[in-house]
């Protein structure tokens, strides 16, 4: 670092001020021309195979670090547009299944590519278990309060009830999980029974009568319960939270982070604002 | 060039612009003939969760159970029990039957002035509009 900016004070010096007059009219003559709308053409540096591109340094500084970055997976969905459907923030029906910024989050992580495999193996949309963890813990195996705990944020008691489950619907998971408890802080084990838990959600919506749930109509189940996602799923986005809500007092709606006066758009936008275009896809894949 | 190039584009984005609107749809239709009323066994937003309530494809005992209720209930509004069960319009329009001793007359425990009006949303889906 040191010697390029050597470079560049002796390059000053040697120069002169035509010299830099000559450099500021080329810039401006560039930007005429829109040889500077290049930047307009770069690319999104996440999603598309893994990690961004790392800086790598040809010289090593004293004192820093040498990082390594683990490669996740290439993204399966790589180049496919999951902003389809017709709800966005407005709680419409499921678009296509596909990319999606929660999705490239988590196959940033070790585990990413064992979490898609386990959703396709229950029948849910990657994107949607992505969403989940994005939410939870921006995909980081933590621990939470009281028995909750693991990148999905599970409780203990969910998380057995949800493994046993996906594994008395699919057998051939059993050979890829942690046993026990200990299973809900490996994200991994810890995916299927997420994966397990939005299946039954979004086969509880459908069967109130929405034919094809949204990872956001999901999210309303999740944290109102069964009775509350579907008055979501089914509101107008200007009704306020207290109204569609019509078993929570305004002290439980307090506690579950709803303020007052909020709408049911505002609420399904500050969902989408976490989870970004998975929102709007489906949960389910079959 | 650059003044050019941004007139352009926000030419052609007002001028796509009504239509985007259009293809998302903002209105609403209501459902006239038709209240809000809202099942008995509310979940409150802690303890347990109420069992759901079951919805059938007919009046009788021997009625097919198509699927379960929602927290709001949509129905005639001069709906008349048959061997106990009133009509109701589930989320995807499909009529079913519900057992008129699961529903209650509707109201919000948060905000007593607000009320509820049966619509079809945008999307497709029956459901609810507000007001006070």
């Amino acid at each position: 670092m040191q010697r390029v900016e050597q470079r560049v004070e002796v390059s000053r010096r040697s120069e002169g001020p035509c010299v830099t007059k000559l450099m500021a009219a080329v810039c401006v003559a560039a930007m005429s021309l829109e040889v500077a709308t290049a930047a307009f053409a770069q690319t999104s540096s996440l999603l598309t195979g893994g990690p961004p591109v790392q800086v790598v340094p040809y010289v090593a500084e004293p004192g820093v670090p040498q990082l390594t970055i683990t490669p996740g997976t290439a993204n399966p969905f790589a180049g496919a547009d999951g902003g389809g459907g017709t709800g966005g923030g407005t709680g419409g029906t499921g678009g296509d299944v596909g990319n999606s910024d929660a999705l490239g989050t988590m196959l940033g992580t070790s585990w990413g590519s064992a979490a898609v495999e386990n959703a396709n193996a229950l029948g849910i949309n990657p994107s949607a278990l992505a969403a989940t963890c994005v939410i939870e813990s921006g995909c980081q195996n933590v621990a939470g309060s009281g028995t909750v705990a693991g990148a999905f944020q599970m409780t203990a008691s969910t998380y057995t009830a949800m493994i046993n489950a996906a594994v008395a619907q699919n057998p051939s998971l059993a050979s890829q999980i942690v046993p026990g408890l200990a299973g809900q802080m490996d994200p991994a084990t810890e995916s299927i029974a997420a994966a397990e838990y939005l299946q039954q959600g979004a086969q509880y919506l459908q069967n109130q009568g929405i034919s094809n749930p949204s990872v956001l109509d999901v999210r309303g189940y999740y944290n109102f319960g069964p009775q509350g996602g579907a008055q979501i799923a089914s509101a107008s986005p200007d009704q306020t939270m207290s109204s569609v809500l019509t078993g929570y007092s305004a002290a439980t709606l307090t506690k579950n982070g709803i303020t007052p006066g909020e709408t049911v758009g505002q609420w399904q936008a500050s969902v989408s604002a976490k989870i970004g275009n998975a929102a709007s896809q489906p949960v389910l894949t079959s | 060039m650059i003044n050019v190039r941004v007139s352009l584009y926000m030419g052609v984005a007002l001028t796509l612009c009504p239509f985007v609107a259009f293809a998302q749809g903002t209105t609403k239709q209501v459902l006239t003939g038709y209240k809000c009323m809202m099942l008995a066994r509310q979940y409150t937003g802690d303890g347990p969760i109420p069992p759901p309530v079951p919805v059938y494809d007919g009046p009788s005992s021997g009625a097919r159970q198509i699927g379960v209720a929602g927290g709001t209930v949509i129905v005639p509004a001069l709906a008349q029990p048959v061997d106990g069960r009133v009509t109701m319009v589930r989320i995807n329009g499909e009529k079913a039957w519900i057992d008129a001793s699961q529903i209650v007359a509707w109201h919000a425990k948060a905000d007593p002035s607000a009320t509820c009006r049966p619509v079809i949303l945008p999307n497709g889906r029956y459901g609810t509009d507000g007001g006070r």
